[in-house]
């Protein structure tokens, strides 16, 4: 039932059962994904800054963390939500403008539907 | 062991046919952990890699998932593609881990490789038809750990089996 070589496919498994708590989350690639209305936006997280969304919805991203500064909606719902950070899955919606703002990995990475 | 040609053909039809038995029967074991299921199959394809019988093993592991899929009313659909590519990968994991450790190595511990390969490749698939991020994350740990313990049960069998002094060919009377 055992024998020495085992050891070496036992120690093989346990590394990789390991492995995902050792590694060091890799979030440089993340991209800011902004949906509003229609058109998709990209912006890169680490540069940071402050602008406009259609003239009405201000929009700062700082230190890797993206927020809806000032809006022009009624209940200011999205200026409420505060900061986004990358590690937590989140979205910024603002429903009267039309604007999504979230976390992706890659460029390619937003999904539009999945069927079966 | 030398199988001649006609004789490899039967054992290729019989223990097909007993391995996707042995699958269809699985349904009926309940473990208390869901989307879990032993894998009584893989110990023939083990006993027939421990006697290096690579080719019967192969043949045996892919009839199986044929043969399995037609029963169980899933053939050729989503399932069946990650069942059969779960079984393709679990067997070359098996076989190149024989060759490579040969008689250092127990088949305990083959059929917990096999049964890693073969679970990681249908959630690699599975992430790559619905997610397209394939990601290395802490779900492949949950698996790692849910399939060791089904890995260890299915290696004990194939291990038994092993030890008998089964005589696979009867010598033709002449």
């Amino acid at each position: 039932m055992f024998k020495f070589g085992d050891l070496l496919i036992y120690a093989a498994v346990l590394s990789a059962a390991l492995f995902p708590f050792l590694r060091e989350k890799d979030t440089e690639n993340n991209k800011i994904h902004i949906l509003y209305d229609g058109h998709k936006e990209y912006f890169d997280a680490g540069k940071d800054t402050v602008f406009f969304i259609q003239g009405s919805i201000e929009v700062e991203i700082k230190d890797r963390k993206v927020r809806i500064k000032d809006s022009n909606c009624r209940d200011k719902y999205c200026v409420k939500h505060g900061w986004l950070k990358e590690d937590q899955n989140g979205k910024i919606i603002c429903m009267p403008n039309k604007v999504i703002i979230e976390f992706v990995k890659r460029e390619d990475d937003v999904i539009d539907a999945v069927t079966e | 062991m030398k199988v001649e040609y006609g004789t490899r053909v039967y054992i290729i039809a019989v223990f097909s046919a007993l391995a996707s038995l042995l699958q269809l029967l699985e349904i009926f074991i309940i473990l208390p952990i869901p989307f879990v299921k032993i894998g009584l199959a893989n110990a023939i394809v083990l006993f027939f890699i421990a006697r290096k019988q690579y080719l019967i093993a192969f043949a045996v592991n892919i009839f199986r998932v044929f043969i399995g899929g037609f029963f169980s009313a899933k053939l050729f659909s989503l399932p069946f593609i990650f069942s059969l590519s779960g079984a393709t990968l679990s067997y070359f994991v098996m076989v190149i881990l024989f060759i490579i450790l040969g008689r250092f190595v127990s088949l305990v511990a083959l059929s917990v490789s096999g049964a890693i390969a073969f679970n990681i490749a249908q959630y690699f698939l599975f992430v790559y038809f619905f997610d397209r991020s394939v990601d290395y994350n802490i779900t492949v740990t949950v698996i790692i750990l849910l399939s060791v313990i089904p890995g260890i049960l299915t290696g004990i069998i194939a291990e038994i089996l092993n030890r008998q002094d089964i005589e696979l060919i009867k010598k033709p009377r002449i």
